[in-house]
């Protein structure tokens, strides 16, 4: 098994309503044109994304977070991969709001047929479904719940996943007004960041805003003489 | 060396504990029934594997009321600095169901957290978090708790997978036309889809070196794990069954074993078209046509959802103890394609030592342990 001590990001994407961008490249738009709307740009997407109107907000905040993770890598000249990338995702709320808009639906036609494409959002791992489906991933795919700090505990399941064999991993954390998706390696890649926990993020217990998580990131990537497309 | 199992426990349709499942199982009978915890009349099927004398109550949900006979023999009694993993795919989302129809109840005690939140309150333990991944979900959490004592990050984890049989979930497999009028029949020519169960289980992993300074007793060991997904489909597996093979190819790697070592096979066995056979195709590639005991539990205690994993597990290893291997129950006319992999009796099997134990959930995820004495 191969072990890792750091970990390695390849790539950041991160949104919130107002702004979206590259977490290591610095690249990032804000203003009134929504998250939303980046679906038909396909410099974000190359591939139309399919079904999109059926996506629950959770599952388009994964595939955009993704997206603008591997556009981040891109930029930096760190793109290459196979098929084997692993996704870990973290939600404090799960699928909740799936859940309510799947039942109450059920409920307000007579409690006789419930609708299947709603059902099938109610699982906490479908917006990591979708994302694999979209985007080629073959790897391990687990929605992962923690109690403390999430972003912490959703990159050392991340390392705890690469240490496990898996070529890279897509680490993901959605709230529903933001998101940010973390694109892992083994050190062996030829850019990127080997960074500690610590240096990610500031241990003061609680999540950041991933805005700030990916400014922090951009400034360590610029300190190291990195310099991104 | 490979994690070992200190401790096991379930609670499914046949009853509480391991040895009333594997009895239930050697008879090669289901034990479905009707359900009369909601109304049915208009879904595809009115049965399911249900727990015997598990109600919905006010005050307590229906997993919990299935976790606290497993958990409450195991506070106090977990090795220090154990983390608690919980496995589900809903958990307790009949509050959701009472906060819709109007009780007071908050939407957000149904999340997964709050229900991890409980399990570590009764188990006396601080640190634990929640992997979800449909049908995989208590498999995956094997898999990631045997890399963490692999890798030496942990030195015990516990398993801990529930869900139950409500009418958010029963709704929603009957508007896919999933469920098996006649109740599920795994690799049976005439299938037509699963029988929705409800189990909760317990699996103690721990390193060999602590279990052994611990002298704890060792029931198996998992050898091999292995997770991929098909990145093809919400609800349908990949159809030539290449998703799994990769998760069986994982697994085999991780033991150091080749595919001749594997003795019997605890197949997802859903009943459905395409998993079973999607199954069955990736068995032939694995294998290369060499048949081998192939079983479905699926046709007695009903697809257990996110706790199917931990339930396989354990049976395979009464499977491995006994020297047995289980018959897939309602098995009348074996798909033409599953002739001689499948059985309707029970195998004696003296020499098997080595158990494959395979899940495949929605979303295309597969998972495959390989489980030894």
């Amino acid at each position: 098994m191969k072990t890792t001590d750091s970990l390695h990001i390849r790539g950041v994407g991160w949104l919130n309503a107002s702004a979206w961008g590259g977490g290591l490249c610095g690249e990032g738009e804000s203003g009134p044109a929504s998250w939303d709307g980046l679906w038909k740009r396909n410099e974000i997407f190359s591939n139309p994304v399919k079904n999109t109107g059926r996506f629950d907000v959770a599952t388009r905040q994964t595939l955009v977070a993704v997206a603008l993770a591997l556009r981040d890598a891109s930029r930096c000249g760190n793109a290459s991969r196979g098929r084997g990338t692993a996704l870990v995702g973290v939600s404090h709320a799960g699928s909740t709001a799936s859940n309510l808009a799947y039942f109450n639906d059920y409920l307000g036609a007579g409690r006789i047929l419930a609708r299947g494409n709603l059902f099938i959002y109610t699982l906490p791992s479908s917006p990591l479904a979708e994302t694999a489906i979209h985007f080629g991933f073959e790897g391990a795919m687990v929605y992962a719940g923690f109690t403390g700090n999430e972003t912490a505990s959703l990159l050392l399941t991340a390392r705890t996943l690469l240490v496990d064999g898996a070529p890279d991993v897509m680490a993901i954390r959605v709230t529903g007004e933001e998101a940010i998706a973390f694109w892992m390696s083994h050190t062996d890649v030829a850019s990127g960041l080997n960074l500690s926990l610590d240096e990610i993020m500031a241990r003061n217990g609680s999540d950041e805003p991933a805005e700030t998580v990916a400014l922090r990131l951009h400034q360590l990537m610029k300190g190291n003489g990195n310099l991104c497309a | 060396m490979s994690p070992v199992v200190v401790q096991a426990d379930i609670v499914t349709a046949w009853g509480l504990g391991t040895t009333p499942c594997w009895n239930g199982l050697l008879t090669g009978r289901s034990a479905f029934s009707l359900i009369d915890r909601f109304n049915t009349q208009t879904f595809q099927t009115h049965n399911a594997a249900l727990i015997p004398g598990l109600t919905p109550t006010a005050d307590t949900s229906l997993v919990m009321q299935m976790l606290r006979p497993l958990l409450a023999p195991l506070a106090g009694t977990l090795p220090k600095k154990t983390l608690v993993i919980l496995a589900s795919t809903t958990g307790e989302v009949e509050l959701l169901e009472r906060h819709c129809l109007g009780a007071n109840i908050d939407a957000s005690e149904s999340h997964l957290t709050q229900l991890l939140g409980r399990v570590t309150g009764l188990l006396g333990v601080s640190d634990g978090c929640v992997i979800s991944a449909a049908c995989v979900s208590s498999s995956a959490a094997i898999a990631q708790g045997a890399a963490l004592l692999a890798s030496g990050e942990r030195e015990a984890v516990l398993i801990v997978a529930c869900d139950a049989v409500t009418e958010f979930v029963f709704a929603g497999f009957s508007s896919l036309m999933a469920l098996d009028p006649e109740g599920a029949r795994p690799f049976d020519r005439s299938r037509k889809g699963l029988t929705v169960g409800e189990a909760a289980g317990t699996i103690l992993l721990m390193s060999e070196m602590a279990a052994a300074s611990a002298h704890r007793p060792i029931l198996g060991r998992i050898a091999g794990w292995g997770l991929s997904g098909d990145a093809n489909h919400m609800t349908g597996p990949s159809r030539d069954g290449s998703g799994l093979v990769r998760a069986i190819e994982q697994a085999l790697s991780k033991a150091s074993m080749a595919p001749e070592a594997i003795g019997s096979i605890s197949a997802h066995g859903t009943g459905t078209l395409y998993n079973d056979s999607m199954e069955l195709k990736a068995f032939n590639r694995v294998f290369a046509n060499s048949v081998r005991p192939v079983y479905s539990v699926k046709g007695s205690i009903g697809h257990t959802m996110g706790a199917a994993g931990l339930v396989e597990t354990i049976i395979a290893l009464e499977s491995l103890k006994a020297a047995v291997i289980p018959p897939s129950a309602n098995l009348n006319d074996i798909d033409p394609e599953a002739e001689g992999w499948v059985h309707r009796e029970a195998i004696p099997a003296p020499a098997m030592n080595v158990v494959l134990s395979t899940n495949s959930g929605f979303g295309g995820v597969n998972s495959a342990l390989i489980i030894t004495p």
